[in-house]
């Protein structure tokens, strides 16, 4: 049996984060932790190894954008995977998420069941 | 020439004044008669004629010679001899010693204009010297008429010297008032020289005052004035005032390059355009001007050429208008559309996300589920709302989002139709389609144009009472796809026709009926028509119904 794929959370809305974390947990995935900044999310990524990384794009310290340039920065590899999510409409905005290297770019408001299933798409064509 | 012969006679003086001589001469003879003993006397009624004929003359002084012509003043000095001549008679006739007055008119009349007046004065010498014989007082005897001759050839002579003389001091007369007439001339045109410079110098006083104030007034906007290699010439007091440079540091001492930052290749050529442009029209939007205490002004930039006396170019002015509230303004709206977005969306997705994971749970009554539809469908319309907004947004800051591709416009009518349709059906409104065959193509935004069709098509069957009816209908002509939607609904009163696409208008009828909305959809597809090189158009019989079309260029891009 495949290890179910870990994966980090953030977002600096509470309830939105909790909303993430229950379509990590439909998807199957293994929560390793959860942050409400861009920081302490990239640390944690960073020395967990994570799989994945579900990240809103506007938050304090380091916007999801920023961390995924940081993560990409450092490996070549593909590894981890980023989803991004933001409530713009702006398109720049949903643009400059896919050219940091982020893997998939979502608007707000999501549905669970399509976010799980992008989740859940994601992490099976993990490298 | 003409001018001076008219006024040849005007010249003789007052024929009054003249005669005055000839009494004179005739009272001398009186006196002599009275007072010299042995003058001779023949007869004292022609001589009494005579002197009382010569006095009457003076009387010619009331005639009013202005108005008779010229020629009739020789009337006076011809009668004034023969009244001296009648004098002559009656004293002494050819003996009568006062025979040589008769000089005094002859002098007159031959004095007078023409050689004619000539043979005037010899014909009446003539006459005059007859009398005695005519009046039968003398006997003509031999040499009496010879005598009549000579005296008359005498006068005759002297008659031509004075005729001449007469005729040169006239011609004198003419030289020196035609040369008095050009000096006259001469005067009046130096003194309407003078009177024009007058003007013209109040004119150009005028004209600089104007320009001064002008100038003074141009407070708000720099304004620069330049040679064409960029020396500045004139520094404005806008320009003093938004660059803090002073005028006396920079006329004649700096270069306009010197105040523009030109950060870039392309900024250079645009301001290579600018330069070489010819109007005033043409503008750099984007450009920064030097602060004298280094900072950066953003600006407006125009040139304009500066033309010379004979209309070549001899420099630019440069005319820059501060943009920087402007520009603060965008900044403002583009944090109030990223603040929008998402401190309003933000919580919207936790209501509809937990509202998703609250249906998700078993055990939900049928009176719980119609409730959280309840609460689904209006934070829907809330976010469709907040959407609606920050598209407006966007469209104010110039920024549509558009993703061209290839459109089925058929496709897209076919998905509205299917979207609407339980709206329509709850309303009991009927919603057809009328799609042809093939296929029509654009060159557009999908989700765009899909969302500009949903707008008319939401709207005709809001406005649509049950039992009426909605249509939408895809056509093309040669050039055009046209996207049409028809309802039966209560349609729009003629004169709220032209404000149908102003953002936030809402008709009389939809706020009487309170049917909901807050007037943004037909200004959003309204924008997202014209982003597409289309065309949106309305037209409505209110209480009958209303049609809206959307017009696309045929393959062409967006």
């Amino acid at each position: 049996m495949v290890a179910a794929s870990r994966v980090v959370i953030a977002d600096d809305d509470n309830d939105i984060r909790e909303l993430l974390e229950v379509a990590a947990a439909r998807a199957g995935l293994e929560l390793i932790s959860s942050h409400g900044d861009g920081r302490s999310a990239l640390e944690a990524a960073i020395a967990s190894d994570a799989d994945l990384v579900l990240l809103d794009i506007a938050m304090p310290e380091l916007t999801g954008i920023e961390v995924t340039e940081r993560l990409r920065a450092g490996r070549t590899d593909g590894r981890p995977r980023i989803v991004l999510i933001s409530a713009s409409v702006e398109d720049a905005v949903l643009e400059s998420g896919r050219e940091a290297g982020a893997d998939e770019v979502l608007g707000k408001p999501f549905r669970v069941k399509e976010l799980s299933e992008h989740l859940r798409r994601i992490a099976g064509a993990r490298s | 020439m003409t001018r001076f012969s008219a006024s040849r006679f005007a010249d003789v003086d007052d024929p009054a004044v003249r005669q005055l001589a000839s009494v004179a001469g005739v009272l001398l003879a009186l006196m002599a008669v009275a007072f010299i003993p042995g003058v001779l006397v023949f007869d004292p009624v022609w001589m009494w004629v005579g002197a009382g004929g010569t006095l009457a003359l003076l009387a010619c002084r009331f005639v009013p010679w202005s108005r008779l012509r010229p020629e009739w003043a020789i009337v006076v000095p011809v009668l004034s001899l023969v009244f001296i001549g009648l004098f002559r008679v009656g004293t002494g006739g050819s003996y009568s010693m006062f025979a040589s007055l008769l000089i005094i008119p002859i002098v007159w009349i031959a004095s007078m204009p023409g050689r004619q007046y000539v043979i005037v004065a010899m014909v009446a010498t003539f006459s005059v010297m007859s009398l005695p014989y005519l009046l039968g007082t003398e006997q003509l005897q031999n040499g009496q008429l010879l005598r009549v001759i000579f005296s008359t050839l005498v006068f005759g002579l002297v008659g031509v010297v004075v005729n001449e003389l007469s005729r040169r001091s006239r011609t004198r007369l003419a030289r020196t008032q035609s040369l008095a007439h050009e000096r006259a001339s001469l005067l009046e045109d130096a003194t309407i020289t003078q009177l024009s410079l007058a003007r013209t110098a109040e004119e150009l006083r005028a004209s600089q005052a104007f320009f001064g104030s002008v100038w003074e007034a141009t407070v708000h906007e720099m304004v620069v004035v330049t040679e064409l290699d960029g020396e500045i010439v004139a520094w404005g007091p806008g320009a003093e005032a938004m660059l803090g440079h002073e005028a006396a540091s920079m006329q004649f001492a700096r270069s306009i390059y010197d105040v523009i930052a030109v950060d870039d290749v392309d900024l250079r050529r645009r301001l290579d355009a600018l330069l070489s442009a010819e109007g005033g029209d043409a503008v750099i939007d984007d450009i920064s001007l030097l602060h004298a205490s280094g900072e950066r002004v953003p600006v407006r930039l125009s040139c304009a050429p500066r033309l010379g006396a004979d209309g070549s170019v001899v420099g630019r002015i440069f005319v820059a208008l501060d943009m920087t509230a402007e520009r603060d303004a965008a900044r403002v709206k583009d944090e109030f559309v990223g603040m929008i977005s998402h401190e309003l969306r933000t919580p919207l997705s936790s209501i509809l996300g937990y509202l998703e994971l609250v249906r998700d749970e078993e055990g939900l009554s049928d009176d719980q589920g119609r409730y959280l539809d309840v609460v689904e469908r209006n934070a829907n319309r809330l976010l469709e709302l907040v959407g609606d907004l920050l598209f407006v947004a966007q469209v104010d800051a110039g920024r549509i989002p558009i993703e061209v591709g290839d459109v089925d416009l058929t496709a897209v009518a076919a998905a509205s139709a299917e979207s609407i349709m339980p709206v329509a059906e709850r309303g009991g409104v009927t919603v057809s389609v009328e799609l042809p065959e093939a296929p029509v193509v654009v060159r557009g935004d999908r989700g765009r144009i899909a969302q500009a069709l949903d707008n008319l098509v939401s709207n005709a069957v809001k406005f649509t009472r049950p039992e009426g009816s909605v249509r939408i209908s895809v056509g093309v002509t040669d050039d055009e796809a046209v996207l049409a939607v028809a309802d039966t609904g209560i349609g729009i009163s003629a004169d709220e026709m032209e404000q149908l696409f102003t953002r936030f208008f809402r008709s009389r009828t939809a706020t009487r009926e309170a049917i909901r909305g807050v007037g943004l959809g037909l200004n959003i597809t309204k924008a997202i028509v014209t982003a597409h090189r289309g065309t949106l158009s309305a037209s409505s019989i209110e209480g009958e119904g209303t049609v809206f079309e959307i017009r696309l260029p045929v393959g062409d891009g967006a």
